[in-house]
């Protein structure tokens, strides 16, 4: 039982993870909580959803929901969150909840407020047992993809100038723009990769447990913030490292007996994880002191 | 200054006596959820707009106010005014448990504090079985009996009226002064001998007193609470509507949160326009079209080619869409679309205010109407509203 | 002709802080603008880099008009400001510092290498420090990296604003060195400076004062005398 849990809720807390790089990512470029990052996922999954019940194959389909998603996350980039570059963060966090309202709004017009299912990627259950635990290959090309993306962003962030600019511009951008970098071009470009993640955790995930208006976020925002806040809330692989520490805590709790009478477990346990982790140790576990 | 008494004597009109020669007695349903709503903007005024502290969990501190009354009427078959009591009470006590939490953690974290609770309280405090009735939710009856909303919407007036009456009052008190101070600065504040951490929890406490007497009348409203009432959804369209009415302006909120609750109503009343929501197939090619020439419009203002590029992509196409000319593929498509129920319309129309809000004018409505306002409390007439600058959202502690 | 010629230049932050500045700098020259603070030199540089748009006036570069244009667009046509307060990035190292310098030229490899080899030919202290996040570094050696960081763009007019500011004497007279060797090698330099010491490698004297320019001045014995009675004098 335990060790289905662990297994499950690492492979959850992976895609957590993807859902707190996007997080990471806007907060570090912008100084912006975005509220829209898990209807960057949910738009794709209806993206997705609209593509495959009208006859287009299933890998096309995919990429257009990550393009979907990434328009997406240009369009609040231009329209919403440069135009209030100079706002307090506050403003810009309400603007961007406004954001996630209007993508849900469209959700419901669209689909109904209805859990609907659909089509994974690969439909085999039972390929591959760890710990008594069969993993669906879905949830095996979770995995697959997190690491890959990992690599990929690890890659970008050390090796690229692309990378090199956006650290830098996070960290002085006066300075950045005097080496002639075009800084609201790295916004964008930051705001497109982050509306990717957050689509790549939709297209993955959606299929787990179906998908319904807002369900991104409704679960995944609440635990990709908790994730990056463990993770120092600046650091990408502690973003990372945080979502497997909330996606494991979170299915020990729905399993743990002792909390069979608490309704919502997960969501307890993310609630009270947050509080504890803010008041005992706000640069986050992995985070370093400022 | 005196206020002047025939423009109040107007408002008082509308308010009171103009719904019941307009609108049916079904509809006062909606417009006691409005005077609901108006109540919780001033709520939430309360803490983002004085106390500078952001509340993404507002639907919890309503929701906690509806099941409270639900709970201390039908089970301990206490009259509805204990029961809205009750709800204030314990609406206030659960703010300021989490107003604890805000001396602690500040800024965009505590933010993320309240979004988390909000979700919390829905899937957990309100799935407390013996309480909340855990899904199946507990019945709140109407004091007024069954499906007469029309006495209930003066009872929510009346709460209304107290509440701005106590809002009134607090601000003009040493309290008001004193959350102005901490707001804008809260070491200055503390330097001048302000004990900032009493009065931001006093800031909570009266924020979710009001968000419980809201909670309670929404419950008693609606004759049910269910915990799915009070999703996050809510809670962000709480935050956008009292940013839409101007933080810190009585009237805006109250007006923008009134107007939130009644679109239903009013899609109705303008003639046309629910049939329209009801064939997007010919509605949304019009929309696209507006939007597409204002894209066109603001792209030839500002200089910006890529909105000009799109405004004229979205121009042709809905033109085509709309011609005789067919469009392959596209048209059977819109015909799936689902008719636009009114009320989602409220998720998709107040996003798009927040956002001009912020970008043109971040004192919101209230900003708008406040030469109106200064006129009617028997000041000159003027245009100039005042300065804007201060009226956005901040949180002086992030 | 003037490498660079301002002409009528206004500029400020919703309140004028520059009003009518006149000035040339000749190619090849090290020209220094001297001033009290608040005398609009910051913002002078500022404008001329495209950090900050100009209510009026023209600066011409090289004869092309530049006034309004982006910092994006100055580093690529050869205008590189060091700015006051240097502005590394902390938590990069220092060679990704330097590389960032060279954003314009990213695609180009052999030129990073030989641009990366001249800025430590200049400053060797770099290369040892090399994988050092730049926040570790001492005040000197960041004024190091801010400059070597700028000469990554290949610039041929290199603003430095206060680059002594808040270092040692002898760190100070190494920067200054330094600088005389890059404006030695064809770099034209226009520096702010508070410092009188950078006055021997001064080819053309610059004097601001409340926002206009008070005095210009090419030949060391006459700048002296008079910045003397101008500068000196006036502050004491």
């Amino acid at each position: 039982m335990t060790a289905q849990a662990l297994v499950i809720g690492i492979i959850t807390g992976a895609a957590y993870g993807l859902v707190a790089l996007g997080l990471v990512l806007v907060y570090k470029s912008s100084g912006v909580l975005n509220f829209a990052q898990g209807e960057f996922g949910t738009v794709a999954v209806y993206a997705l959803w609209l593509g495959t019940t009208h006859g287009i194959p299933y890998v096309l389909a995919v990429l257009i929901a990550l393009g979907v998603a990434a328009v997406f996350g240009f369009v609040t980039e231009r329209v919403v969150v440069r135009p209030l570059a100079d706002a307090p963060r506050v403003t810009v966090l309400v603007a961007t909840a406004g954001v996630a309202l209007l993508a849900v709004g469209l959700e419901l017009w669209i689909g109904q407020a209805q859990i609907r299912p659909i089509a994974p990627a690969l439909r085999r259950q039972d390929r591959l047992r760890i710990l008594n635990v069969y993993i669906s290959d879905q949830r095996l090309l979770i995995i697959l993809t997190v690491v890959v993306v990992a690599l990929v962003l690890r890659w970008v962030f050390t090796r690229t100038f692309l990378g090199l600019a956006v650290l830098a511009a996070s960290e002085e951008p006066t300075g950045t723009r005097l080496m002639g970098v075009r800084v609201e071009r790295l916004s964008s470009a930051v705001w497109v990769l982050a509306a990717l993640l957050g689509g790549v955790a939709g297209v993955l995930t959606g299929p787990l447990s179906g998908f319904g208006p807002g369900f991104l976020t409704s679960s995944a925002l609440v635990a990709g913030f908790t994730a990056a806040v463990i993770g120092g809330f600046t650091s990408l692989p502690g973003a990372f490292l945080g979502g497997v520490v909330v996606g494991v805590i979170q299915s020990l709790a729905t399993s743990a007996s002792w909390l069979a009478d608490v309704p919502g477990p997960q969501t307890a346990a993310l609630f009270v994880l947050l509080v504890v982790i803010l008041l005992a140790r706000p640069q986050g576990i992995l985070g370093r002191a400022s | 200054m005196t206020p002047r008494v025939a423009p109040l004597l107007a408002l008082a009109a509308v308010v009171l006596v103009l719904p019941r020669l307009v609108f049916d007695s079904a509809d006062f349903a909606l417009l006691s959820l409005a005077v609901v709503y108006a109540i919780v903007g001033l709520s939430l005024n309360v803490l983002i707009g004085y106390a500078g502290t952001i509340s993404l969990g507002h639907q919890a501190f309503v929701g906690i106010g509806a099941f409270t009354s639900a709970y201390v009427v039908t089970e301990l078959r206490q009259p509805f005014i204990v029961g809205v009591l009750a709800a204030a009470a314990l609406g206030g006590a659960q703010a300021m448990i989490l107003g604890g939490l805000a001396l602690r953690v500040t800024g965009l974290y505590f933010a993320l504090v309240t979004l988390s609770y909000g979700v919390f309280a829905q899937d957990t405090l309100f799935g407390i079985k013996a309480i909340t009735g855990g899904g199946a939710g507990r019945a709140a009856p109407t004091p007024t009996g069954d499906g007469n909303f029309v006495p209930y919407y003066y009872i929510c007036l009346a709460f209304l009226g107290l509440v701005l009456w106590l809002d009134w009052r607090m601000m003009r008190s040493k309290t008001g002064r004193a959350l102005t101070a901490l707001r804008q600065d809260p070491r200055v504040a503390a330097s001048l001998g302000i004990p900032v951490k009493a009065y931001l929890l006093l800031g909570f406490a009266v924020s979710g007193v009001f968000a419980g007497i809201a909670g309670a009348l929404f419950a008693h409203g609606n004759g049910f609470v269910v915990s799915n009432d009070f999703s996050l959804q809510l809670g962000i369209l709480f935050v956008l509507m009292t940013v839409v009415g101007g933080l810190r302006s009585r009237t805006g909120i109250v007006v923008s949160a009134a107007l939130t609750a009644v679109v239903p109503l009013i899609i109705r009343e303008i003639p046309g326009l629910e049939s329209a929501l009801a064939r997007p197939e010919r509605t949304v090619p019009v929309v696209v079209l507006v939007a597409g020439l204002v894209a066109v419009g603001v792209g030839v203002l500002r200089g910006g080619r890529a909105a000009q590029v799109v405004g004229v992509a979205m121009v042709a196409l809905s033109a085509a869409v709309l011609s005789p000319l067919h469009v392959p593929g596209v048209e059977p498509q819109l015909e799936q679309l689902p008719a636009l129920d009114p009320s989602m319309l409220r998720l998709i129309v107040l996003p798009a205010l927040v956002v001009m809000t912020l970008r043109t004018a971040p004192g919101g409505l209230g900003q708008q109407l406040r030469p109106v306002v200064r006129w009617v409390c028997g000041g000159r007439f003027s245009l100039d509203a005042g300065p804007g600058d201060l009226r956005e959202v901040v949180d002086a502690r992030a | 002709m003037s490498l660079l010629k301002v002409r009528g230049l206004e500029a400020g932050y919703g309140f004028p802080v520059v009003r009518g500045v006149d000035f040339d700098v000749e190619a090849g020259e090290t020209a220094v603008l001297f001033g009290l603070n608040g005398a609009g030199k910051t913002t002078t540089v500022s404008v001329i880099a495209g950090l900050l748009r100009p209510e009026s006036g023209s600066i011409l570069f090289d004869g092309e008009e530049v006034a309004g244009r982006s910092a994006a667009e100055l580093v690529e046509r050869g205008v590189v400001l060091v700015p006051e307060g240097r502005r590394v990035f902390p938590g990069l190292p220092v060679l990704a510092n330097l590389r960032l310098g060279a954003w314009t030229h990213r695609r180009s490899r052999s030129l990073l290498d030989e641009r990366l080899d001249r800025v430590f030919d200049y400053f060797p202290i770099l290369r040892d420090r090399a994988s050092q996040a730049a926040g570790t570094l001492s005040g000197g050696e960041q004024q190091m990296l801010a400059i070597g960081r700028a000469l990554m763009s290949g610039p041929r007019l290199l603003l430095l604003d206060e680059a002594s500011l808040g270092l040692s004497p002898a760190m100070t007279k190494t920067v200054f060195r330094v600088v005389d060797r890059i404006n030695d090698d064809g770099v034209t330099v226009l520096m702010v400076e508070q410092n009188v010491g950078v006055l021997p490698f001064a080819d053309r004297v610059l004097v601001m004062e409340k926002g206009s320019m008070v005095f210009e001045g090419v030949g060391e014995d006459a700048q002296q005398a008079h910045l003397r009675e101008r500068y000196m004098g006036g502050a004491a």
